[in-house]
């Protein structure tokens, strides 16, 4: 078999270690009820390939209908409903939309003659910034926190940490996830796991 | 054929609905489940417009033509290798963009299609509107809408498709842009194709360098088999054409290029769909947060199969007792009118006993399936695969394989020749292989009667409890094996999976009674035929050789009747077991006979048991069920009934599994094996059983 340019080569453990900037929280992080949006599918290329095709492309709004428990994740997409297994669904990477874009975002520019946009940039462009996880923000960079991700227990001990909406982070020493990162908020330096950083979500600001 | 018949092909995803236009246009009465997957042949039918005639071919469902599994090879070969005159794809109305995609991947081919808006009054009910007549006009496809259980806007649409396939026009592909970089390397490689003349008799040299230019493995190796210097010269070209549009786009060209696809469609969508914004969560995702919750969906689960068993039971046991004695009175009569003699003998013991144990367990089937077919109609079987997910994946198997195994005897009743064919869903070649070998353990409608009859028998106080623990075991004993499997000779690790879970659905009465009674009719018919013909074959064998007359002289009554069947093949077959499962699993010869014919349908375990225990009797013209019978005869006991439905429930599958996993597998290796693994597990349980059943007893 033809040797795949290897995008994919570090798979199972959330792509940990790429160095190349990772928006979005993986969608076992996603809430019961949240609208968010794919932005991109780091699975293997099979799989990839098989969850494009059926509509869980990068550019299209989920809305996640359950994601408690253990079992495969439910999501709607349009009014078809899909479960998808976990080890699957945290390689799906998303970022929060709202249901009133699923109407309007659509590239402005059609008419008959069109024969074909990049969907994703178009949907990106008008729907979010750039957000990203907390465990890729480079060193000296700072963002502001937008959301943070995950289980009840994780939330309420990041919060207990200091994070809230809204809050300005400062990047001070980022080693590769797993390592844990060091941040700075208000005035204090922070040592976080880089699990627990996977959790908290960014604008940059430049 | 002198002249050419048109041939139509329906193509689309999965679940949209393919089947009941599939239905709708030949006449035909194909089996329609609300869950995605059920088609995984190839079936072709007939249709009839005025006086033209066509050929339709129903697909398996398919999200691209980017295969994932082998039935999604199978309906992408069959478009490229068969060129149909005109595709009707069949699109679910209300998901129009994920549909679509496909339909752009049709065009790109170049296939002349018909769209068939399917299902679009459950879309308007929810509000969707979608302007047919734009999207007809801006993608330059007919559209039709449909509602292909109704079988409303069919004739129309045969009427269109046969319009088009008259014309057997020559494919012309659409052409997309898919973003700068990629459009300026499809043009080399579609030149390079065209001046090469690279398999331009089958696909347009477009489509061909789409397709190498997404790298896609079957096409890749398609080319790969042409094994020339020029295959060799293009396949380099196309990855480094690739990697160029990868170096410029940090994608991967067939990431780049389905967003291409999807924002056309986008943009197409955008301007056909309306829908006001309402609350999304609908009537069956309220339901699906109680029924698929992780603690109160399997507890829900459960209880709805024990209510089912026990509902079964109870209703059918007196239809059950009026088949029953009609047969006893067949017997009888039968009895009293022929000479006495081997017919006699043959048509009561042979054919009646053999068959009307059988058919005596219709009204049990056909509830059985009556409530299978609600099941499956309402959607409700697509979550029991839901939830099983979990627990498929402890034991190494995909959560695909629920399909095979619920189409196997999920609920008891099932048959495992399609479950092993719906295993075409699974990728991945060792979970397929694992999900094949372990779903004839589950319980067939074969089985049923076996287990019918000894729960009569042995345990009729606990009737419809007793089914339920033999479907828990029966899923144990499958999931075991699958663990098995996996851990030792396929091992290997675990694929996506990502499930469609469809709406739940009002079913209509017509279509259930149409399902119970197609599948009660096929029992009835195997009863008439296959069943018949073993009944008499094995009434032969246990006749046949005589007892020679100085020996019969010295002996009566029931020495005189247990002595002929031991003289006969059958008995003596039975003897040479008997000394082998006699003290391990408490199976006297008889038994053994019975199971020996099992192997060609497992019903005959019952029909052989009939016969010979109305052979054995002493005074034939007054008949007693057989479970009666069987439940005062020596040797029987409740340890060795349960015993022997184990050792039913798991021993070899029946003949047309075998054949079936033969021609699945590809390989008679798996087959053979399949024969004695089933067997060796089988054995062992029931001795297991027996061992220590008798302990206690």
């Amino acid at each position: 078999m033809r040797n795949r340019r290897g995008r994919n080569q570090g798979r199972g453990r959330g792509a940990g270690g790429s160095n190349t900037l990772r928006p979005g929280y993986p969608l076992t992080m996603a809430s019961s009820g949240e609208y968010v949006r794919v932005i991109r599918i780091t699975t293997d290329h099979a799989a990839e390939s098989r969850l494009v095709s059926m509509g869980i492309n990068p550019g299209a709004l989920l809305h996640v209908i359950s994601a408690s428990g253990g079992g495969p994740i439910v999501v709607a997409r349009d009014e078809t409903r899909f479960g998808i297994d976990r080890k699957t669904a945290w390689h799906v990477r998303v970022v929060p939309a709202s249901p009133e874009t699923v109407n309007t975002v659509y590239p402005g520019f059609c008419d008959d003659n069109c024969r074909g946009c990049s969907y994703r940039t178009e949907m990106m462009r008008v729907e979010y910034g750039e957000s990203v996880t907390l465990d890729s923000l480079k060193n000296t960079e700072t963002g502001v926190v937008i959301a943070i991700r995950g289980r009840g227990v994780t939330v309420s001990r990041l919060r207990k940490m200091g994070f809230r909406k809204g809050m300005p982070v400062k990047m001070v020493r980022n080693s590769q996830h797993p390592d844990p990162v060091v941040v700075e908020i208000n005035g204090k330096q922070l040592e976080i796991a880089g699990w627990d950083a996977l959790h908290i979500i960014l604008e940059v600001t430049r | 054929m002198s002249i050419a018949v048109p041939v139509i092909a329906l193509a689309g995803n999965p679940n949209s609905g393919k089947t009941s236009i599939f239905n709708a246009l030949t006449g035909a009465r194909q089996h329609v489940a609300n869950y995605p997957g059920i088609t995984v042949e190839i079936k072709e039918g007939k249709a009839q417009s005025g006086k033209f005639t066509a050929e339709v071919i129903d697909l398996p469902g398919t999200y691209s033509l980017t295969p994932y599994s082998p039935d999604e090879v199978a309906a992408r070969d069959y478009l490229l290798e068969q060129h149909p005159d005109v595709v009707i794809h069949v699109v679910d109305s209300s998901n129009l963009e994920r549909n679509l995609y496909l339909t752009t991947q049709l065009m790109e081919l170049g296939v002349p299609v018909v769209i068939a808006l399917n299902m679009f009054d459950i879309a308007e009910a929810r509000g969707i509107r979608i302007d047919s007549e734009s999207l007809s006009r801006i993608l330059g496809i007919p559209v039709i809408r449909t509602v292909g259980n109704k079988g409303k806007g069919a004739d129309e649409l045969l009427k269109v498709a046969l319009s088009i396939a008259e014309k057997k026009a020559s494919w012309i592909p659409i052409d997309l842009s898919y973003g700068q970089s990629s459009d300026e390397a499809l043009q080399i490689l579609k030149k390079k194709i065209m001046d090469m003349e690279l398999l331009t008799e089958m696909v347009p040299p477009g489509w061909l360098a789409l397709r190498l230019l997404e790298q896609d493995s079957h096409t890749i190796s398609r080319v790969e088999k042409l094994n020339s210097t020029e295959s060799e010269e293009i396949l380099a070209l196309a990855a480094d054409l690739a990697d160029g549009v990868f170096r410029e786009m940090k994608d991967e060209t067939e990431g780049v290029i389905a967003d291409h696809r999807y924002g056309f469609v986008a943009g197409v969508v955008k301007r056909v769909k309306s829908k006001p914004s309402v609350d999304r969560v609908y009537l069956s995702d309220r339901m699906d947060r109680f029924l698929t919750n992780p603690f109160m969906g399997p507890i829900v689960m459960a209880a709805v199969l024990f209510g089912l068993f026990q509902f079964t039971f109870a209703v059918s046991s007196t239809p059950i007792a009026w088949v029953g004695e009609f047969f006893s009175w067949l017997h009888s009569a039968a009895w009293n009118i022929l000479p006495e003699g081997f017919l006699r003998s043959m048509v009561v013991s042979g054919a009646i006993d053999g068959v009307g144990g059988v058919v005596g367990f219709v009204p049990l089937i056909m509830l059985m399936f009556f409530f299978i077919a609600i099941l499956e109609d309402t959607g409700y079987m697509a979550r029991i695969a839901f939830l099983m997910d979990r627990i498929f994946r402890k034991f190494g198997l995909h959560g695909n394989s629920i399909v095979p195994f619920v189409i196997s005897g999920g609920i008891t009743g099932g048959c495992a020749v399609p479950g092993i064919m719906a295993a075409r869903t699974l990728r991945d070649p060792k979970e397929r292989f694992a999900t094949i070998l372990s779903v004839p353990f589950m319980n067939c409608g074969a089985k049923l009667p076996v287990y019918a009859l000894l729960i009569a028998a042995f345990f009729s106080a606990h009737k419809g409890t007793m089914l339920f623990l033999l479907t828990i075991i029966s899923w144990i004993f499958a999931m075991l094996s699958a663990k098995l499997l996996r851990t030792t000779i396929l091992k290997g690790e675990s694929t996506s999976f990502v499930l469609e879970l469809p709406p739940y659905r009002l079913p209509s009465l017509k279509s259930l009674l149409i399902h119970m009674w197609q599948r009660t009719w096929l029992y009835l018919r195997k009863a008439g035929t296959v069943i018949l013909f073993a009944s008499v074959v094995m009434w032969a064998l246990m006749t046949f050789p005589t007892l020679p007359a100085d020996r019969a002289a010295s002996l009566e009554g029931n020495e005189l009747a247990h002595a002929k069947l031991s003289y006969s093949i059958a008995g003596r077959a039975g003897m040479a077991f008997e000394s082998i499962t006699e003290p391990l699993m408490g199976f006297d010869w008889r038994t053994d006979v019975a199971l020996l014919g099992g192997f060609a349908a497992k019903e005959i375990v019952v029909s052989t048991l009939g016969t010979a225990y109305s052979m054995g009797e002493v005074n034939a013209a007054e008949s007693s069920s057989l479970s009666e019978r069987l439940a005062t005869e020596e040797g029987w006991n409740p340890v060795m009934a349960f015993a022997l439905i184990m050792f039913t429930m798991l021993y070899i599958p029946c003949i047309a599994t075998i054949a079936v996993i033969r021609r699945e597998t590809h390989s008679w290796r798996w087959a053979v094996f399949a024969v004695f693994y089933t067997t060796g597990i089988a054995a062992l349980v029931a001795t297991v059983v027996y061992q220590v059943g008798m302990l206690f007893y």
